[in-house]
């Protein structure tokens, strides 16, 4: 019951949590952030002892296939189906969830010296929440459990986002998220429904191993893959992550850049067999990931909000990931998803480091020189900054890299793709390096008023930043653990890794210098600029969209038709209404009487009706 | 006549509960009414919990009880009353409703209390007779009677323009009645005319209709099917809704929301669906796409409705729409599952309702553009609105999701198109129940309206333990479905 204990820690917390926020208002008092923190800590820490536990217990064999199987009770039995609900713990699950539960612990930790009072046992029960949806995703049996997780982090991630509720312009980034991933849902749903039908079975374990007629296989494939687009933020459905950084900081890096943007990943992962049935799934997967890697790579370099640009920078490295899943070498993705996890999570809370400094300022132009006045936040900024570079020896150097490699050597790679992710690589370096120079070089360019508040964070906040610096330093040296074979060479042939390190540190390099050339003596500021304008489509296609066909089935449909129809004769409702006009003034036993009256008569017409037609 | 059976409680108490109202003084009716609905609920449970209960179809057919006593000779009508695992289920539900129902506060316990719960109970009655009755004389008796009491609480409690709203209601409903009748009627008539003994006991009038041929046995299944479609109701049959749900008293919009709507539903299954299997297999592809379309085209109009009662009234038809979904697959699977999501549907929209009206007790003239800002004031209240918000989604987890979910998983083999399309009724209904619950729990009072105008407390007391429990239950089924879908 090890791996269910650890699924129900979070879920423990987010109650005490959930009490203690009530309590606290109802002795109208604000909970204290210590206790809350405390206990959303705890419960994640505790999960994460047990992971460890859990992994080691799977044993050296490094087998892809060995697991931990957890039956709790039958779900859904009717027919032919059977959803049992159980949590199953194998290689790319336990990655996940080491990296949930541990990230999770260091984000919650962090979080204590991020958040204030208020409200803070609602914030922490969020949190925990959150991580026991995005346990279930990744250690479900059965896909209607992932389905939960999936959902489920979903609304997690509406409730942190819209946190801060006094702005209605965090509900509407909250809502935004929502939908948008209910409609990648949607995917899920009908892959469910698809492989009930073909498989007759929803559990993961035997739908990975069941063969799919190609046109069944390339449907299904296609459903999950928009489902994957929703949650990891990529092309068609990635504008709602950009607007999620209305969150706290912390919820961001955890949420944002971690963990839940990675469930696609996953979910990829996880099919493989079944995605590989179909080269036009993989295909789309792949040209995907790569399109969306660039064009918000691109986006990234034209923003000034330091939460923007890394969230930009996350849809972009996400894309990196599934060019992995779709060139089909996923255990390079799922590496990346795990250095990633670090060195992003790293960045997004040196940011609410530095946010957090300065009083709320998030525009970078407006920063400069902090490099003396936060110093532990400049140095494991540093090590996050040289870690999606790709610079050696950092985490980031290893699994980029294997992705490129992978990306022209892998069964499905491409020059193209290559070529594309390389170009990507290159504006990566530039943009982070942009970023990094403004923050921390050059003259301060803060107002008056920050400048006298400037101070480096307490040890709650600065402990995870250093533990985070020091994955993001070394977490790249144990190599992929989940490589299943390398065995699997198609796309252009035999390409050797070192060509490929050299190329990618040199574009690593040359995009720096560039950022560094063009910034680091510059004073100029820039506004932020979208060059696609996506966002700004899809509020008039769809958000508009929606509405004039709501307008027209209210208006014309519904009142125009269905309601005329109703008022067709105006001299029968007025009878009506005059009829009942005098009705209304009766006492109570009148009505009484008429309704005895009512059903009597009724009766009667009944029987003798029915009596003389007899006769 | 003599009733002695163990049946006849479910007709027998709530028609004594109904004159017992009219003994009980004023002010105590409303405490009067919660607590013998709960003690009524609490004997429905009972009764039935050995089918509800029973771990396979079988142990629950061997405990089904039917009772017969012969009452209308002249009709060969009689009161033969069942009891099976998919009538357990609605009159538990009916029990429910009427609990939470007299939960509710409002003009109703002011002006006429008496009158109010009286007709409460004689609801239960109604409704009772019509979820028990095999026989089709008693059930449109039975359903007839149900439209009387709602007819007077939109009358006398209801708002504005309520005339118009009673008539309406009146006009469509009847119409549904009056072709019910006819084909009731004709059926009976048949039997006159073959000369065999008049019966219109369920399994007799099944014998007659697997006779039917054409288009005769099309209209006469029309004929039941519009009345049973009106109610429930499908779109296009729906356009008598939205005015009695605005104008109708909260109880009155709980009980048709919850438990009105589900006479369609049920009868659709007990009586259509055996009466007329050969027409319904015939119309099948035509009724599937008739409720993928009340699925979307209401949950449209509730994403442009501006009041949220009107609001909640559209999503209520977009979720029945799933619903009957689920029964057109005419499969055993399918019928099942419809029957969880009716349970769910009817514990959540009872409980949106109710959560709504004690939203109304905090500032009256609700208006979506104008309420704001709430949830900092009442977070009970809103937390909880925010539950049952998820669970009208259908959140994982919940008993609408295992419903939506496998009514849409067995419908996909039937008709894919009509699954994807009621599919997006998901979509949709995420959009306007999030608009539903933000408008009026977050943002800023526009000005004018002032913060002095909301008053009352939050969710305490009676009230919040009856909405814990709800939620408790909408979770604890989401997980435990085999209740509802033994031996299928």
């Amino acid at each position: 019951m090890m791996i269910t204990l650890l699924v129900l820690l979070p879920l423990l917390g987010f109650f005490l949590n959930g009490f203690y926020h009530f309590s606290a208002q109802a002795r109208k008092t604000e909970p204290s952030v210590v206790v809350a923190g405390v206990i959303g800590t705890i419960a994640l820490f505790a999960a994460f002892a047990l992971a460890v536990v859990a992994w080691l217990s799977l044993g050296k064999s490094g087998a892809w296939d060995v697991g931990i199987e957890e039956r709790l009770f039958s779900w859904m039995k009717l027919g032919t189906l059977h959803v049992e609900f159980g949590y199953r713990l194998d290689r790319l699950s336990g990655i996940f969830t080491l990296v949930i539960t541990g990230v999770g612990s260091l984000i919650h930790l962090y979080s204590i010296g991020y958040m204030e009072n208020k409200g803070s046992a609602r914030y922490f029960a969020y949190l925990n929440l959150f991580c026991f949806m995005m346990l279930n995703l990744v250690l479900g049996s059965s896909l209607p459990l992932v389905f939960l997780g999936w959902e489920g982090v979903g609304l997690a991630s509406y409730l942190l986002i819209g946190f801060w509720s006094g702005e209605m312009a965090n509900i509407m980034a909250a809502q935004k998220a929502f939908l948008m991933n209910r409609v990648g849902d949607l995917g899920l749903l009908f892959a469910m429904f698809i492989a009930f039908k073909f498989a007759g079975t929803l559990d993961l374990a035997d739908l990975s191993s069941y063969s799919f007629k190609p046109e069944v296989a390339t449907a299904f494939g296609l459903l999950i893959f928009l489902a994957c687009t929703g949650k990891s933020a990529q092309i068609p459905l990635f504008t709602w992550l950009p607007d999620a950084m209305a969150g706290p900081t912390p919820v961001s890096a955890l949420i944002h850049a971690a963990t839940m943007v990675t469930s696609g990943i996953y979910l990829l992962a996880r099919l493989n067999p079944v995605m590989g049935q179909s080269p036009t799934v993989l295909f789309v997967i792949a040209a995907v990931g790569a399109g969306t890697a660039l064009m918000s790579a691109i986006t990234a370099c034209f923003q000034s909000d330091i939460k923007k640009v890394l969230a930009y920078s996350t849809i972009s490295q996400l894309g990196f990931m599934f060019v992995a899943c779709g060139v089909g070498s996923p255990e390079t993705g799922v590496f990346h998803v795990m250095t990633h996890a670090f060195f992003k999570a790293l960045l997004f809370l040196g940011a609410g480091s530095v946010i957090h400094a300065l009083s709320g300022t998030q525009d970078i132009f407006k920063m400069g020189g902090l490099r003396s006045s936060l110093p532990l936040t400049f140095w494991t900024f540093t090590a996050g900054w040289a870690a999606i570079l790709g610079l050696p020896p950092f985490s980031g150097f290893f699994s980029k890299d294997g992705i490129l490699h992978e990306s022209l050597v892998a069964a499905h790679g491409s020059r193209v793709i290559f070529a594309v992710l390389a170009f990507t690589a290159f504006l990566t370096a530039f943009y982070m390096t942009r970023l990094y120079i403004l923050v921390f070089f050059g003259q301060s360019r803060l107002s008056e008023g920050v400048r006298k508040h400037v101070h480096e964070s307490p040890i709650v906040m600065t402990l995870p930043l250093l533990f985070l610096g020091l994955a993001a330093l070394a977490g790249g040296w144990f190599g992929a653990p989940v490589r299943f074979e390398s065995g699997h060479h198609g796309g252009v042939g035999e390409v050797s890794p070192y060509l490929i390190m050299v190329i990618s540190v040199f574009i690593a390099a040359a995009g720096a210098f560039l950022g560094y050339r063009k910034y680091f003596r510059s004073n100029h500021s820039e506004k932020t600029r979208d060059p696609f304008r996506v966002d700004e489509i899809y509020t008039v296609v769809f958000g508009r969209g929606t509405e004039m066909v709501a307008s027209f089935c209210s208006r014309f449909i519904e009142e125009g038709v269905f309601q005329r129809i109703l008022q067709f004769s105006g001299a029968a409702v007025d009878l009506g209404g005059n009829l009942f006009k005098t009705v209304q003034t009766g006492s109570a036993q009148g009505y009484l009487l008429m309704m005895v009256l009512a059903v009597v008569a009724l009766v009667c017409g009944l029987i003798f009706g029915v009596h003389g037609y007899g006769n | 006549m003599e009733i002695s059976d163990s049946l006849s409680f479910f007709l027998t108490l709530p028609l004594f509960g109904m004159v017992l109202s009219l003994l009980i003084p004023r002010g105590v009716q409303r405490i009067y009414a919660i607590f013998a609905s709960l003690l009524f609920l609490a004997l429905t449970v009972y009764e039935a919990s050995g089918i509800l209960f029973a771990g396979s179809s079988e142990l629950a057919a061997r405990l089904s009880v039917e009772h017969q006593l012969l009452w209308l000779p002249q009709l060969g009508s009689r009161l033969s009353l069942k009891l099976d695992s998919v009538s357990a289920w609605f009159v538990v539900l009916n029990a429910l409703t009427a609990v939470i129902a007299f939960s509710t506060k409002g003009a109703w316990y002011r002006k006429n209390p008496k009158l109010f719960t009286s007709l409460g109970f004689f609801l239960l009655f109604g409704l009772n007779a019509a979820f028990l009755s095999l026989d089709l004389v008693v059930f449109y008796l039975a359903y007839e009677s149900v439209f009387i009491p709602m007819i007077f609480m939109v009358g006398v409690w209801g708002e504005r323009q309520k005339a118009t709203a009673v008539f309406r209601f009146f006009l469509m409903s009847f119409l549904g009645s009056i072709l019910m009748l006819v084909s009731l009627f004709f059926l009976l008539s048949k039997q006159v005319k073959s000369g065999a003994g008049v019966s219109s006991h369920l399994s007799d009038l099944v014998a007659l209709s697997s006779g039917l041929e054409g288009a005769e046995a099309k209209l006469v299944f029309l004929g039941f099917f519009l009345a049973f479609a009106i109610k429930v109701p499908l779109v296009p049959f729906h356009s008598w809704l939205k005015d009695v749900y605005n104008l109708a008293p909260f109880p009155a919009t709980i009980w048709m929301s919850a438990i009105l709507s589900k006479l369609g539903v049920y009868g659709v299954i007990r009586f259509v669906e055996p009466l007329f299997p050969q027409v319904l297999g015939f119309f099948q592809g035509g009724l599937l796409f008739l409720a993928a379309v009340s699925v979307i085209y209401a949950a449209l109009l509730a994403y442009r409705a501006n009041h949220p009662k009107e609001l909640l009234a559209y999503s209520s038809i977009s979720h029945l729409g799933f619903v009957m979904l689920g029964v057109f697959t005419l499969k055993a699977q399918g019928i099942s599952s419809a029957i969880l999501l009716s349970v769910g549907h009817t514990l959540v929209s009872a409980l949106l309702f109710f959560l709504l009206s004690k939203v109304e007790e905090k500032k009256e003239g609700l208006d979506l553009l104008s309420v704001h800002g709430l949830s900092r004031r009442y977070p009970v209240l809103f937390v909880a609105l925010f539950v049952a918000v998820l669970a009208s989604v259908s959140l994982p987890g919940t008993l609408n999701f295992a419903g939506e979910f496998l009514v849409l998983l067995n419908a996909y083999p039937v008709s894919a198109f009509c699954t994807i399309l009621a599919g997006f009724g998901a979509v949709l209904g995420a959009a306007y129940m999030l608009k539903f619950y933000q408008q009026m729990g977050f943002g800023t009072p526009s000005s004018g309206t002032s913060e002095q105008v909301t008053r009352g407390d939050d969710l305490g007391g009676f009230e919040l333990v009856l909405v814990f429990v709800l939620i408790l239950f909408v979770f604890y089924f989401g997980f435990q479905t085999s209740v509802f879908l033994k031996g299928n």
